[in-house]
């Protein structure tokens, strides 16, 4: 089971976070920023959106745009960290809009005007959001590596209790054996059973 | 809309009854000290200053209404006012939309910015933090919270309580009673804190309800040594409404206290003796309020204009040399530098300052994880009682 993200742990870490915001100049990047700077955060203002992002950041605050900046943006999400928070700054809740907000796999939105009373919670809730999903995304990919690695134990079990009529704890102890005096993982000892016996 | 008023006039948001009363009172009558000591400064280009008041009775809603009144029907932008924070939190929508200015002269809880806000008490970071620090030195590890059930205890409790676990404390008990508590309420809640054997109290209890639960405590600890209970916002006011044995040892801190012995402390104690009327006490927020309004004047006077974005550029350049020590807003918050003090009430009623920040203290709204070492260092270590 994974442990979900504990508060302390979104709130301890608030002025820990490098924030980039990718809006244009003016009044909204400038509450936007300062208020970001009251809460903590060390924030870079970038406009227009930069091709890479040299510097590590944990959460981006980024505009929506109808132009080629939102390609610019997304590449650089895509290409960024997977477990950056993205927020998305929106002006319109038109669908082409919203289906940029959800292309660009946003874990928060502000909509505007923006008012400072808005940040903090958004920014809360979306840390933890994105922390939530790369948690689980982690702990899936081991999943499914486990599943897989499985699979391999009780094909190579199943070819030993045909070959010697062994019964399945038979089989087990064996292999428990040869990785003990190998000091190998059951799994690589699994793995070359059946690669020197190919299958029927 | 209403004209813009041809002579500088400020609204003054103080309730004058309900729990709050005593406090805000002593909050209304700093402010219009300091119109009177600036209308002898001269005023601005040559009108006085004058007030409008109105007492909103410790109710929300009608706060909101008098802000209202104030800026749509009166055309004044320039508020002073409100002691509880949902009374600020309800009187902000309006003062935001007309683009005025509240100062708010009270103790409370952080994590708010407007920009149509001067914050000019305290924030955690200049009163909690360095409370918990002291009373972690000075005192033993286990606590009881005892609070008014309403925003400002519960948000102070957290920042507390965190201050605590960091060094090795523990919260063996947390109270809430009603703003306007029975005497069973209060008498149950300090049979509560008996048996948690705590070696300290911290109450974010206010109002009328302060000097009932000191007088309680006092009567059930009438043969044994009581501990002390620690608040961010009992003053002067509540003190002499409880009377000297209930409030003996208790400890309190603030920026401001009418004991200490500086020129313009002495000379703003004088002067508060020579205009309020005498169920008024001195205490923190009566200063705060005078500091902001005076504040507010010089500002006025500099600009030589009372429209809020002439008058909120100008406060920016004050630095005030108030009862307190110097004084002045951080522009990147709108919150105030301020000295922090920590002082025990003695045996006449008295604030003896026990401990001082060398500095004003940077005010810094959004801390979410207080560090304690920044205090403690300053405290020394005293024996524990």
């Amino acid at each position: 089971m994974t442990t979900p993200t504990s508060a302390a742990a979104i709130l301890n870490t608030l002025r820990d976070l490098r924030v980039l915001v990718i809006n244009p100049p003016g009044d909204i990047s400038d509450a936007l920023v300062l208020q970001l700077i009251r809460i903590g955060c060390s924030v870079r203002h970038f406009w227009p959106p930069p091709e890479k992002c040299e510097v590590a950041v944990d959460v981006i605050f980024t505009g929506i745009f109808q132009s080629r900046h939102h390609e610019e943006i997304s590449g650089l999400v895509t290409a960024g960290d997977p477990r950056t928070t993205v927020v998305a700054l929106v002006e319109y809740e038109s669908p082409a809009v919203l289906s940029q907000i959800l292309e660009l796999g946003c874990h928060g939105v502000i909509t505007q005007p923006l008012d400072s009373h808005k940040v903090l919670p958004v920014l809360v809730s979306a840390r933890r959001n994105s922390e939530e999903t790369a948690k689980l995304k982690q702990k899936n990919a081991q999943l499914q590596d486990r599943i897989g690695n499985q699979t391999d134990i009780n094909r190579a079990k199943v070819r030993l209790m045909k070959q010697h009529n062994w019964e399945e704890e038979q089989a087990h102890t064996f292999l428990s054996r040869e990785a003990m005096k190998k000091r190998k993982s059951i799994l690589e000892i699994a793995r070359e059973i059946l690669q020197q016996q190919p299958g029927r | 809309m209403p004209h813009h008023p041809d002579r500088p006039t400020l609204g003054l948001l103080f309730s004058a009854t309900g729990v709050t009363a005593d406090i805000e009172r002593s909050q209304r009558y700093g402010a219009l000290l300091a119109i009177e000591q600036a209308n002898r400064e001269g005023g601005v280009n040559g009108y006085a200053i004058e007030s409008v008041s109105h007492d909103p009775g410790g109710d929300p809603d009608r706060y909101r209404l008098c802000a209202e009144d104030f800026i749509r029907n009166q055309g004044v932008k320039l508020l002073v006012g409100c002691y509880m924070s949902h009374t600020r939190k309800a009187v902000m929508p309006v003062i935001e939309r007309a683009d005025a200015l509240l100062c708010y002269p009270t103790p409370y809880e952080g994590f708010e910015y407007s920009p149509n806000i001067f914050y000019g008490g305290p924030a955690p970071n200049q009163n909690s933090a360095p409370l918990a620090a002291y009373l972690i030195n000075h005192y033993g590890e286990r606590v009881v919270f005892i609070g008014s059930d309403y925003i400002y205890p519960r948000e102070s409790n957290h920042v507390m309580r965190h201050l605590y676990r960091q060094h090795g404390g523990s919260v063996v008990e947390e109270i809430y009673i009603p703003l306007y508590p029975s005497d069973d309420e209060v008498n149950h809640a300090v049979e509560r804190i008996i048996k948690a054997q705590a070696d300290v109290v911290f109450s974010t209890v206010v109002g009328t309800g302060t000097a009932e639960l000191y007088r309680a405590f006092a009567r059930h600890y009438s043969t044994s040594a009581r501990p002390p209970i620690a608040s961010l916002t009992t003053s002067e006011a509540e003190v002499k409404e409880m009377g000297n044995d209930a409030a003996e040892g208790h400890v309190v801190v603030a920026p401001y206290f009418s004991s200490i012995d500086t020129p313009a402390s002495r000379a703003f104690v004088d002067a508060c003796h020579d205009f309020f009327p005498d169920d008024v006490t001195i205490t923190a927020w009566a200063e705060a309020a005078y500091c902001q309004t005076l504040m507010l004047a010089r500002a006025m006077r500099a600009a030589g204009s009372w429209y809020v974005e002439d008058v909120r550029r100008q406060l920016y350049q004050l630095e005030l040399d108030a009862p307190q020590g110097p004084i002045r807003i951080e522009r990147q918050n709108n919150h105030t530098h301020l000295t922090s003090r920590i002082a025990e009430i003695d045996a006449r009623g008295a604030f003896q300052v026990k401990w001082q920040s060398p500095q004003p203290i940077r005010p810094d709204p959004y801390v979410v994880v207080h560090n304690l070492d920044d205090w403690s260092a300053s405290m020394g270590r005293e024996e524990r009682r």
